[in-house]
């Protein structure tokens, strides 16, 4: 393991410990992080079946296009990444490459990928499976999610049958990280854009069956590269929308791990016997939009007044149960080792009034556009109404269906809910949302002179010392200027039977780590 | 009869016609489509552009539908255009469960239904009478979303007597567990009877006050032969047509309860596929519930005329 990842080890268990205390872990899930160490500890048993449960069904068995945690889930199942998230799920290990340097500065690296893998269908995989995946990512009508997810590579280019050169518009120290991704999965160079139909990963597991939007059956890859796992025999992976038939089903014995349960179903379940819930600080956040390039919000005074209009504590215990973190509109969770102290954006109607008027807005009608199906967002949106009704702005409530709200709502509406799931890289954290050429920038335009410039140091600065200071440098014009209120951050919930042991209860977790008691 | 049927028949097709294209007209005016779902928030728009282009949504509506239609007479059902996969099967597996839940719970509410308006029309204005009258009619009343989680909360949570979800594995048939059944047709079974119900009543009640019973009466016929051949087979004949659009009813109405129970059926099937913006899928699946609906309504009709010679003139 080279340097790098060393330091990012350190680093990241740092910022896992601190994450956790403060974000104040549950009693429940402080045990299961200990709980979850201890089982990886304890004897691992082979076998069994693994019922897992999802609210969502599997959308498609193309990693690139699979947009459930559903499909992303089994993709993982199906498909290695070249690195993987380590125990900490920040840092990463290896997995199709076995090792990985920068060149050029940064600009370029080098990969040299594991020898002797096999794809499901028997044949060899080789560095022009990894060509031919981050070309189908390069291509915006083929990539699907997966487009520029690799960061900003200009090509990839085999050098010999295992070693791989990709190249960079720029130095991005990410590169490695960005590899472990949800829509990093290699795929075989041979029928790549046939995944949909017939799924041929070098993964631990291989599809067995399958019935669209019903229920997949996948069975452990005996000739799997790492000896030691996957411990389960098969997965099957079925869907259950409800939370009472969730309940009914994980207290029935129907299915053994539902994940993305909502906070509900995790209070409902609390003290089962036989029955495990998490609750698991996460970096999933929600977001009121305010698009710097639309009005009345081309004036950061305005964006900053709107960040003073919402009790966060009061809508962090109304919208999340509690369940969560009050955000800071940095998208760093409290403990995240990159974060510098800040102001608090606490509600001031004070300053709000005096920011509106410096920007010279008097008062104000708008519409704020949110959709009931990424709850809790429109309580959000009522709780930015009901400040902005304080210092004379009228808000109306637009809560619309979700296929509604996702074409014409994001980019150009000026004020917005939306959300956001845990992203691992700084180039997801800020280029790609703060960057004029980031592809989830919806304002399109600097928040602040010179924003650009130094989004593009901090990615491409291989020192971690050097990199944590730009960051630091950027995070309080981010915080004050940008288009962006973070209330809160979302816990995340899961549940399990207690026959269930190896389970990392996040969002996308690995299911080659999961195995049963007898 | 043989007129009858193929007037109806030929009437049936240029439903379905209509049917689909106005599902077409309405999908594809509605906001939102499926490169945006596909690409999600984070897509520019050159991205969702592109993906329009290789999906071929720029084209003119009535150029696509025309395509479609032109398979869906070849039995080319499409393909899902976010799964890829071709929807015919998918599409036939699903109408298979659905007819099986749907026919299960007619199976069980017809009887029962019948029973009940009979009991009731004959024993009208009792104590009985009103008992079962208010009963049927609250569980009429109630939304069937209601009805399936009152059901999973009594018989899965608090007992733990029943699944709550029909998880059914790939390849599977639906009576490996015949128990995740009884929930959901339970659901469909309590509505569907409820309505039966008070239709029957209704129905039983005019022909008990109609000349024909009063002369059975009066020719001294027993009160059960009045009943069941004379007042039964008359009050039937309404019973029988809600039946019949009963059944495309139930099948169209059956996308909450498999929502609520996991159920493979077809109203899943639209639900995932307004989900997902899968218009090839939406379509399919409208098609086929409104042709269930038009099938089952003719069904009631030729059974009508086989009931009542009168309306065969």
């Amino acid at each position: 393991m080279n340097r790098r990842h060393s330091i990012l080890d350190a680093i990241n268990r740092r910022r896992f410990l601190e994450a956790t205390f403060a974000a104040g872990v549950s009693a429940a899930a402080g045990a299961t992080l200990l709980g979850a160490t201890r089982a990886r500890a304890q004897a691992a048993r082979k076998g069994g079946d693994l019922r897992l449960a999802f609210p969502n069904a599997i959308d498609s068995l193309d990693p690139h296009k699979a947009g459930s945690v559903a499909g992303q889930t089994l993709s993982g199942a199906l498909f290695d990444n070249l690195t993987a998230f380590g125990p900490d799920n920040v840092s990463v290990v290896p997995r199709l490459a076995v090792s990985w340097r920068p060149e050029a500065g940064g600009q370029e690296w080098v990969l040299d990928l594991r020898q002797g893998v096999k794809f499901h269908d028997g044949s060899d995989f080789t560095s022009a499976d990894v060509v031919a995946t981050i070309a189908k990512s390069l291509d915006k009508a083929r990539a699907g999610y997966a487009s520029g997810i690799f960061g900003p590579v200009v090509e990839a280019r085999p050098e010999g049958t295992h070693t791989v050169r990709v190249v960079l518009s720029q130095p991005f120290a990410d590169f490695p990280v960005s590899c472990a991704g949800r829509w990093s999965r290699i795929m075989p160079a041979t029928g790549i854009d046939a995944q949909a139909e017939t799924p041929n990963g070098t993964g631990p597991f291989k599809l067995g069956s399958h019935e669209q939007g019903t229920s997949t059956r996948i069975v452990r890859n005996e000739a799997y590269w790492d000896g030691e796992r996957p411990h389960l025999d098969s997965i099957s992976f079925f869907q259950i929308a409800e939370s009472v038939s969730q309940q009914a089903a994980i207290r029935g014995g129907a299915v053994d791990v539902i994940n993305q349960i909502g906070s509900e179903t995790y209070l409902a379940l609390q003290n089962i016997p036989g029955v495990v819930p998490y609750s698991q600080p996460s970096g999933r956040y929600q977001v009121g939009y305010t698009l710097a390039h639309l009005d009345p919000f081309k004036d950061w005074r305005v964006r900053l007044a709107f960040k003073h209009l919402i009790d966060r504590k009061a809508l962090l215990a109304s919208a999340l149960l509690g369940q969560g973190v009050v955000g800071n509109d940095v998208q760093l969770p409290p403990g995240h080792p990159l974060l510098v102290d800040l102001p608090v954006h606490d509600q001031d109607f004070a300053k709000a009034r005096s920011l509106l008027a410096e920007a010279g807005v008097g008062s104000l009608a708008l519409d704020i556009w949110t959709t009931s199906e990424r709850p809790p967002s429109p309580k959000m949106a009522l709780a930015i109404k009901e400040g902005a009704a304080a210092v004379g702005i009228d808000i109306t409530v637009r809560d619309i269906p979700f296929t509604e709200y996702r074409a014409n709502v994001p980019r150009k509406m000026p004020l917005f809910t939306s959300q956001w799931s845990d992203t691992p890289t700084l180039f997801e954290l800020f280029y790609l949302v703060h960057h004029t050429k980031g592809a989830a920038n919806y304002s399109t335009v600097e928040i602040a002179p010179g924003t650009d410039a130094r989004i593009e140091a901090i990615i491409a600065e291989i020192d971690a010392a050097r990199r944590k200071q730009l960051v630091g440098e950027l995070l309080p014009i981010i915080q004050e200027r940008s288009d962006r209120i973070i209330p809160y951050f979302q816990n995340f919930f899961a549940v399990s039977t207690d026959r269930v042991k190896g389970f990392n209860p996040i969002e996308l977790f690995d299911v080659r780590d999961i195995w049963m008691e007898a | 009869m043989v007129n009858f049927v193929v007037r109806r028949l030929a009437f049936m097709v240029v439903i379905l016609v209509g049917v689909s294209f106005l599902t077409f007209l309405i999908v594809n005016v509605l906001p939102g489509d499926v490169a945006t779902t596909i690409l999600g928030d984070f897509a520019s728009p050159e991205q969702v552009e592109a993906l329009r282009e290789r999906l071929d949504l720029d084209r003119p509506v009535l150029q696509r539908y025309a395509e479609w239609a032109a398979g869906m007479v070849g039995g080319d059902f499409g393909v899902s255009l976010k799964s890829n996969q071709p929807i015919g099967p998918i599409l036939w597996n699903r109408l298979a469960n659905s007819l099986v839940l749907a026919a299960m719970g007619m199976a069980v509410a017809i009887p029962i239904g019948i029973a009940l308006g009979v009991v009731t029309a004959v024993h009208r204005d009792s104590l009985l009478d009103r008992a079962i009258t208010a009963t049927v009619v609250v569980i009429f009343a109630l939304p069937e979303y209601v009805t399936g989680l009152a059901l999973i909360i009594v018989f899965s949570l608090e007992w733990n007597l029943l699944p709550a979800s029909s998880l059914v594995l790939p390849g599977q048939s639906l009576w490996a567990n015949p128990m995740t059944l009884i929930l959901p047709v339970a659901v469909v079974a309590l509505g569907m009877l409820a309505y039966l119900c008070q239709v029957t009543r209704a129905s039983m009640i005019a022909a008990l006050n109609s000349g024909y019973v009063r002369t059975a009466v009066l020719k001294g016929l027993t009160r059960r032969r009045i009943v069941v051949t004379h007042a039964l087979r008359n009050a039937m004949i309404p019973t029988l047509a809600e039946i019949g659009l009963g059944f495309g009813y139930s099948l169209g109405g059956l996308v909450v309860i498999e929502t609520v129970f996991s159920y493979p059926g077809i109203g899943q099937f639209l639900v995932q596929s307004i989900q997902n913006r899968d218009i090839p899928g939406l379509q399919a699946g409208v098609l086929v519930v409104a042709a269930a609906y038009g099938i089952g309504n003719l069904v009631a009709d030729v059974g009508s005329l086989a009931l009542n010679p009168r309306l065969r003139s």
